[in-house]
C-alpha cells in the first residue's frame, strides 16, 4: 500500500446506554487522501452516531467496539491525540448554522479566536489577515464589512461558510460534514455543496459527507457507503384516529392580515396584508425562501401570534370555549425539536393532546393508533424527544397535532427533516387524512415543484407578500420571476452541472436576508429580477386577478388584468 | 478498547451527596448516639476538659460534652435550612410563574412585589422581626423564608418567561390546555432543574444566617443547642479552650461546603455535560 487511509474503520459498533439494539453495527469505512466519500441513510441509522464516534463525542456510558484508525494509527478514546486532532487535522462542519456561532460577538473576533488557538505564535495583525483568507477562502470577501457583523446579520448561507471558515482555521485534511445543508434553502443548498466540493478539490482536502438526500450524493461523491435497512413505508391500512369528519361549512380565512415583529429600528411587518381562505378538504401549498414571512403567517393563522392589522377568522359550527377553538387549527412546526416538551415522552404528549377531546382511556388508546399511525413503535413513544432522530420527531409532532380532531392543519416544511422514502409517505399521510376526514391542509414548502404536484392551490410570497397564486392543474407554470425562480430550484431538476457553475460557487453575495428588504417603495424582488423594468422600483405592483384567471404581482410578466 | 469513562457523577457532586446524607444521617441519630439532655450541667470538676478519649472534643464551661452538643445543634440547623428552603422555594415558585407567565396586570403587580421586597434590606428585617419577639424555630424560619424566596421568584420568573416564548409552549396553548395546565406541566418540569439548583444553594446559605443569628443569641434559645450559639458561648474562653469554637465553626463550614458542592455537582448535571451532543443531535 503506497499511501495508506487517512481515516480507517472497521467493525465499529455503538451501543447506547441502556439500549439494547446498537445505534450502528460492524461498519467499515475508509477515506483516502482527496476523496470524497458520502454516508447515506434514512433518519434513525446511525449516520449522527458515526459523526460522534469519530469526533470522540459519544454520550457518556456508550459503549464502543471496533477500530478507528488516522493515517494507519489507531485512536485510543479520551486521547490527547483525539482532542488534537478534533477541530484541528479532523474538521466537522456542523449541521445547524443557526446554533453553531455565538450571536453576540462579531463574525471576524470569533475566528479570530480560533486562529489564535491553532497558531499561538501569531501576532494580532498575522491573525487578523489569516482571518482575511479564510472569509476569502469561503468566498465571503465580496460581503462588505463580513467580519465585523454578528451571526444575525447574515443570511444561513452566509452563516454555514462562516462555520466552514472556522474549520478551516484547524487545518483540516478531512472535513466532516454532518448534513451540512438541511438547514438552508435549496438554492444556497447547491452553494455550499459547490464549496466544499471546490475546496476539496483544489485544497487536496478529504471529505465525508453524511446526508439524507440521496438526490444530492451522485453529485458530490466519489464513493457511497448505504447504513441503516431500507424503511418501510408508513402503515397504509387504516384510516388515521383523528375523530369526526370536519363539517363542510368550515372556514379559515385571514384577511388583509399584517404581522410585525420586533427588531432594530422599531416593529416591522413580515407579513403585509395578506389574504387566504381555506376550506375543508383542500390542500393549499405556501411557497417562499426562508424569510419569505410563511412561517409567520402559519403561526398566525394558528393564532400563535396576532396580526398587528387586519384578522383571522374562523368560520363554522365553533365551539364558543376558546381553548376549544384554538385546538381546531394546529400548526405543525419546521423545528420539531423545539416544538415538543423536552421533558415529556412522546406517548405522553400525545396522549395528553388526545385527553383534551376523549376520556383518559379513550385518550390512551388514541395515541398508541396515532404512534401507529405515523409508524412510530410503541417502544419509541416512551423516549424523550432527544432520543429520538429529527424525522421520527417530526412524525410524533403530527400525530400530537391529529390528535386534538383539528379542522385545519398548517404544516411548516413538514419534509424538510425526512428521508425522500419518509417525505412520500408523509406527503401520502395528509393527503389521506384529507380525504378521509376531509382537514384543510396548508402545506408551507420552499420546493415549489414538490407543491405543484400535490396542492390544489399555490401560493407563492415573498418578502411578507403574496406575488402570486396560481391552480397547479390549470395553470400548468408560475409566471411571476421570482415563481419562476423557485420552481427552477426545485431538487427534482438538480442536475450535476448545477454544481460546477463557478458563478454559483461565487454567488450569495445578496443582501444578508434575501426578502426581507421592505424599506423602499418598489417591488421587493426587483433588485434580483431578470425581467426589472425602471417601474418595478418605484411603486410596488398590485395583486391582480389575470385573465387566465390567476393572481399575480407583476405587470411585466402579466397577461393584462381580467 | 474505545470505551469512555464512566458517566456524569462528578466529583463535587459525589462528595456533596455523601456530605449532605451524612449530615442528616448524624443529626437523625443523634438522640440514639447521644441520649439525654445536651443542655444538662455535667458533673462538676468536668469543666473545660480538652479533647481526650473520654470527651473526644472535649466539654465546655458547664462541663457539657461538645460532641453531644455538635450532633444535637446539627438537627436545629438543619431543620431551619431545609425548612426555610422548602417554604422559600415553593412560594418563590409560585409568585415566580404567576409573574412570568400570568396576564399583564397580573404579571406587573406580582413583579412589583418581588422587587418591594427584594427593595427591603432583608438582614435588618431578620434583625429586627427577631428582636422584638421571642425567637422560636417558627419564627426563625418564617422570617428566613419570607426574607429569601425572591431570589428563587426572580430566578423562575425569567426562566418561566423565556420557556413562555418557546415553540412547545405556544405548541401547548395551541392543543387548547389551560394556561394552569401549560404552566404546570410544560412550564414548571423544564425549570425545575434551576429550582433544585438554587434550593440545594439556599440551604447553604440559611444555615450560615442561621448560625450568624444564633451567635448575637438571636436564634433559638437554650435548651435548643445551636452552633452559632456554641460559638457565642466559648467566644469567652477562645484562648485557652479552643475546642469550644473550633468544632461548631468546622461544622458550619462543612455543611455549608457541602451544600455549595450539592449545587455544583448538580449544575454539572444538567447543564454541564451533554452540550456538545445537542450540536448535532439532528438525524439520527
Amino acid at each position: 500500500m503506497a499511501q495508506p487511509d487517512l481515516l480507517r474503520v472497521e467493525g465499529l459498533s455503538v451501543w447506547y446506554p441502556g439500549a439494547g439494539r446498537p445505534a450502528l453495527a460492524d461498519l467499515d469505512l475508509a477515506v483516502a487522501p482527496g476523496e470524497c466519500v458520502a454516508v447515506v441513510g434514512p433518519s434513525g441509522s446511525g449516520k449522527s452516531t458515526l459523526c460522534r464516534a469519530l469526533l470522540d463525542l459519544l454520550p457518556p456510558g456508550s459503549r464502543c467496539t471496533g477500530r478507528i484508525a488516522w493515517c494507519g494509527e489507531d485512536l485510543v478514546a479520551g486521547s490527547a491525540r483525539w482532542r488534537g486532532l478534533r477541530g484541528g487535522a479532523l474538521g466537522l462542519v456542523l449541521q445547524d448554522h443557526r446554533h453553531a456561532l455565538d450571536p453576540v460577538r462579531r463574525v471576524g473576533d470569533q475566528l479570530d479566536e480560533v486562529v489564535a488557538l491553532r497558531a499561538p505564535h501569531l501576532d494580532r495583525a498575522a491573525r487578523r489577515r489569516r482571518v482575511a483568507e479564510l472569509l476569502a477562502a469561503v468566498h465571503l470577501d465580496q460581503v462588505p464589512d463580513v467580519a465585523r457583523r454578528h451571526a444575525h446579520e447574515l443570511s444561513g448561507g452566509q452563516r454555514q461558510r462562516v462555520n466552514l471558515a472556522a474549520t478551516l482555521a484547524g487545518g483540516p485534511r478531512l472535513l466532516l460534514a454532518d448534513e451540512p445543508t438541511t438547514a438552508l434553502d435549496l438554492p444556497v443548498q447547491r452553494e455550499i455543496l459547490a464549496l466544499l466540493l471546490s475546496l476539496v478539490r483544489d485544497a487536496g482536502l478529504s471529505l465525508l459527507l453524511v446526508t439524507h438526500d440521496r438526490d444530492l450524493v451522485p453529485l458530490v461523491a466519489d464513493r457511497v457507503l448505504e447504513v441503516g435497512a431500507a424503511t418501510p413505508a408508513v402503515a397504509t391500512g387504516t384510516a388515521p384516529a383523528t375523530g369526526s369528519t370536519v363539517p363542510t361549512t368550515a372556514r379559515l380565512a385571514a384577511r388583509r392580515v399584517h404581522v410585525s415583529v420586533a427588531s432594530r429600528g422599531g416593529p416591522r411587518d413580515v407579513v403585509c396584508g395578506v389574504d387566504l381562505e381555506l376550506a375543508p378538504g383542500r390542500t393549499v401549498g405556501l411557497a417562499g425562501e426562508s424569510g419569505s414571512g410563511k412561517t409567520t403567517l402559519l403561526r398566525a393563522l394558528a393564532g400563535w401570534l396576532r396580526p398587528r392589522a387586519g384578522s383571522v377568522e374562523l368560520a363554522g359550527p365553533v365551539p364558543a370555549a376558546p381553548a376549544a377553538r384554538r385546538r381546531l387549527v394546529q400548526l405543525v412546526s419546521q423545528d420539531p425539536a423545539a416544538a415538543l416538551d423536552p421533558q415529556q415522552t412522546v406517548h405522553a404528549a400525545i396522549r395528553e393532546a388526545a385527553s383534551q377531546v376523549a376520556g383518559r382511556r379513550d385518550a390512551a388508546e388514541r395515541a398508541r393508533r396515532l404512534l401507529a399511525d405515523v409508524d412510530l413503535t410503541a417502544d419509541l413513544g416512551r423516549r424523550l424527544p432527544r432520543e429520538l432522530s429529527g424525522g421520527q420527531r417530526q412524525r410524533a409532532q403530527l400525530a400530537r397535532a391529529l390528535a386534538v380532531a383539528p379542522w385545519f392543519l398548517l404544516a411548516d416544511e413538514p419534509t424538510s427533516s425526512l428521508d425522500p422514502d419518509r417525505r412520500l409517505a408523509l406527503l401520502a399521510l395528509l393527503a389521506r387524512l384529507r380525504e378521509v376526514h376531509g382537514i384543510g391542509l396548508v402545506i408551507a414548502s420552499h420546493d415549489l415543484g414538490l407543491l405543484a404536484a400535490r396542492a390544489d392551490e399555490v401560493v407563492v410570497m415573498h418578502a411578507g407578500l403574496i406575488v402570486e397564486r396560481y391552480r397547479p392543474a390549470r395553470h400548468a407554470e408560475p409566471r411571476h420571476p421570482f415563481a419562476a425562480a423557485l420552481a427552477a430550484a426545485s431538487p427534482t431538476r438538480l442536475t450535476p452541472a448545477d454544481l460546477r457553475l463557478p458563478s454559483v460557487a461565487r454567488g450569495d453575495t445578496r443582501p444578508a436576508a434575501p426578502g426581507r428588504r421592505l424599506v423602499g417603495p418598489g417591488c421587493p424582488y426587483a433588485p434580483r429580477c431578470p425581467h426589472a423594468e425602471p417601474a418595478c422600483r418605484t411603486a410596488l405592483p398590485p395583486l391582480v386577478e389575470e385573465t387566465d384567471g390567476r393572481w399575480l404581482r407583476c405587470p411585466v410578466r402579466g397577461l393584462g388584468a381580467r | 478498547m474505545l470505551r469512555r469513562p464512566a458517566p456524569a457523577w462528578s466529583l463535587d457532586l459525589r462528595l456533596g451527596l455523601w456530605l449532605v446524607l451524612l449530615g442528616i444521617a448524624l443529626a437523625a441519630a443523634a438522640a440514639w448516639l447521644a441520649p439525654g439532655d445536651p443542655s444538662a450541667l455535667g458533673p462538676t470538676g468536668q469543666t473545660l476538659l480538652a479533647p481526650s478519649w473520654r470527651h473526644l472534643l472535649g466539654t465546655d464551661a458547664l462541663g457539657r460534652d461538645v460532641l453531644v452538643r455538635l450532633l444535637h445543634g446539627g438537627r436545629v440547623s438543619l431543620l431551619v435550612g431545609w425548612a426555610s428552603m422548602v417554604v422559600a422555594t415553593v412560594l418563590g415558585t409560585l409568585v415566580g410563574l404567576g409573574a412570568g407567565l400570568a396576564r399583564r396586570p397580573v404579571r406587573a403587580a406580582l413583579t412589583a412585589v418581588i422587587d418591594l421586597f427584594l427593595a427591603f434590606p432583608g438582614v435588618y428585617l431578620v434583625l429586627l422581626l427577631v428582636a422584638v419577639s421571642r425567637p422560636s424555630l417558627g419564627l426563625l424560619v418564617l422570617v428566613l423564608s419570607v426574607s429569601t424566596w425572591m431570589d428563587t421568584a426572580r430566578l423562575v420568573r425569567t426562566e418561566a418567561m423565556a420557556l413562555r416564548d418557546r415553540e412547545f409552549v405556544a405548541a401547548a396553548r395551541g392543543l387548547g390546555l389551560s394556561a394552569g395546565a401549560v404552566a404546570w406541566r410544560h412550564v414548571l418540569p423544564n425549570l425545575l432543574p434551576t429550582v433544585l439548583v438554587a434550593g440545594a444553594l439556599r440551604i447553604g446559605q440559611t444555615i450560615l444566617v442561621e448560625s450568624f443569628l444564633s451567635f448575637l443569641g438571636l436564634g433559638p434559645q437554650e435548651p435548643l443547642v445551636t452552633w452559632g450559639g456554641m460559638i457565642a458561648q466559648g467566644r469567652a474562653h477562645l484562648l485557652d479552650a479552643w475546642w469550644l469554637t473550633a468544632f461548631p465553626g468546622l461544622a458550619i463550614a462543612v455543611t455549608v461546603l457541602a451544600y455549595n458542592l450539592l449545587a455544583d455537582g448538580l449544575r454539572g448535571r444538567f447543564w454541564g455535560e451533554g452540550q456538545g451532543e445537542e450540536v448535532h443531535g439532528g438525524a439520527a
